[in-house]
């Protein structure tokens, strides 16, 4: 048989037993706290819209300056004024753009032969130019010798502007002359 | 069914709330807040001061803690009175520690003093209900603040009605014990 214990007398029933309290009384509660948990959502979705402003800034920052390093820097133009006739040179890109619009020594050579009036000064400003720019010693001989065969007794003798090259030149030229005349 | 329609519902209620939607947040509250209110009000004894308070931070915890309410693992409602209970025992807990045993704290008080008996004996039963185990507490609550008959808490728990009348009369007892200790 299975047998409970007696109910005891609800002895705790005054105790539990709760009062209601009338609406009007908890209505004051109510809307506080309302007031102040809406306070906290209204602070979250602030807080979450920010955090979204600042993933959205970061990833525009983060996008331009990717694009900003792999961008290469602008490239030099070098416009390279083609005589006619006159052979295609490979120019380096380096090359700083020249203030004057002066043509190559290449051109110069080619001006020395189309224009013999001009022959030692094209010879003489292409020969310059190989030795200062091009470092090319072998083309500035050339210059020079043709400049030094189309001159005259005058254009022997050394002047203070001639470069090293073209001092030896003229020095070996005068040497050739004063022993042609003595043999 | 009633269930899953709730959980849906609830779960709906949720995600609106953490997206910041305020009108739902009022639906919800509206909705929670009496049922709320009552069971801190009867687990308080009638303390209306302290009910108010631990009434708000249940509700600032809430809302604050949204995210981690799952409707499939219980009501919203149950939800709310898990954190009261917890709120109301660290209460008592602190109370215990900083003023030593509650029965002190009024100890010259004389029967005359009837208002500050009356708090007494408020302030013992929260202490008391709050010491409970969660089965007890259960059905005391069920018994007294929702008025249920032991038919009815049978019916609902899935129990007999002898195993839950055996159950609240060891509830009463340990209610009893909670409530005087001494004796």
């Amino acid at each position: 048989m299975n047998e409970q214990p007696p109910l005891e007398p609800d002895t705790v029933t005054p105790w539990l037993g709760v009062s209601r309290l009338p609406e009007a009384e908890v209505g004051v509660l109510r809307q506080a706290v309302f007031d102040r948990t809406t306070r906290v959502l209204r602070r979250r979705r602030w807080l979450r819209r920010g955090a979204v402003a600042l993933a959205l800034c970061a990833c525009y920052i983060a996008g331009a300056a990717t694009v900003h390093l792999l961008t290469p820097p602008p490239s030099v133009v070098t416009v390279v004024v083609k005589e006619p006739g006159a052979p295609a040179l490979p120019v380096p890109n380096v090359a700083p753009p020249r203030p004057e619009e002066e043509p190559t020594a290449v051109a110069m050579e080619w001006d020395a032969l189309d224009h013999p009036e001009k022959k030692v000064e094209s010879y003489r400003r292409a020969g310059d130019r190989y030795l200062t720019e091009s470092n090319d010693v072998q083309a500035a001989v050339r210059c020079y010798k043709q400049m030094l065969d189309a001159g005259t007794e005058q254009d022997l003798v050394i002047a203070p502007d001639d470069n090293w090259l073209l001092m030896a030149l003229k020095e070996a030229r005068q040497k050739e002359k004063f022993d042609a005349k003595r043999n | 069914m009633q269930s899953d329609e709730r959980v849906w519902r609830e779960a709906g209620l949720r995600s609106a709330v953490l997206a910041g939607d305020e009108r739902a947040w009022r639906a919800w509250y509206d909705e929670a807040f009496p049922g709320l209110f009552a069971y801190v009000h009867w687990r308080c004894a009638g303390l209306r001061d302290l009910t108010d308070e631990i009434v708000q931070e249940t509700w600032l915890t809430a809302v604050s803690r949204m995210r981690t309410f799952d409707p499939r693992q219980g009501s919203f409602a149950n939800w709310l009175r898990g954190i009261a209970a917890n709120r109301l025992r660290n209460y008592w807990r602190e109370r215990h520690h900083r003023n030593g045993r509650l029965s002190d704290e009024h100890a010259i008080a004389t029967p005359a003093d009837a208002g500050i008996v009356k708090q007494e004996q408020a302030q013992r039963i929260a202490r008391a209900l709050a010491l409970l185990p969660e089965r007890h507490e259960a059905v005391l609550r069920a018994k007294y603040l929702d008025g249920r008959s032991i038919a009815e808490i049978a019916e609902e728990w899935g129990d007999s009605p002898k195993a839950v009348e055996s159950l609240l009369t060891r509830a009463r007892q340990a209610f009893r014990e909670a409530y005087q200790p001494d004796e």
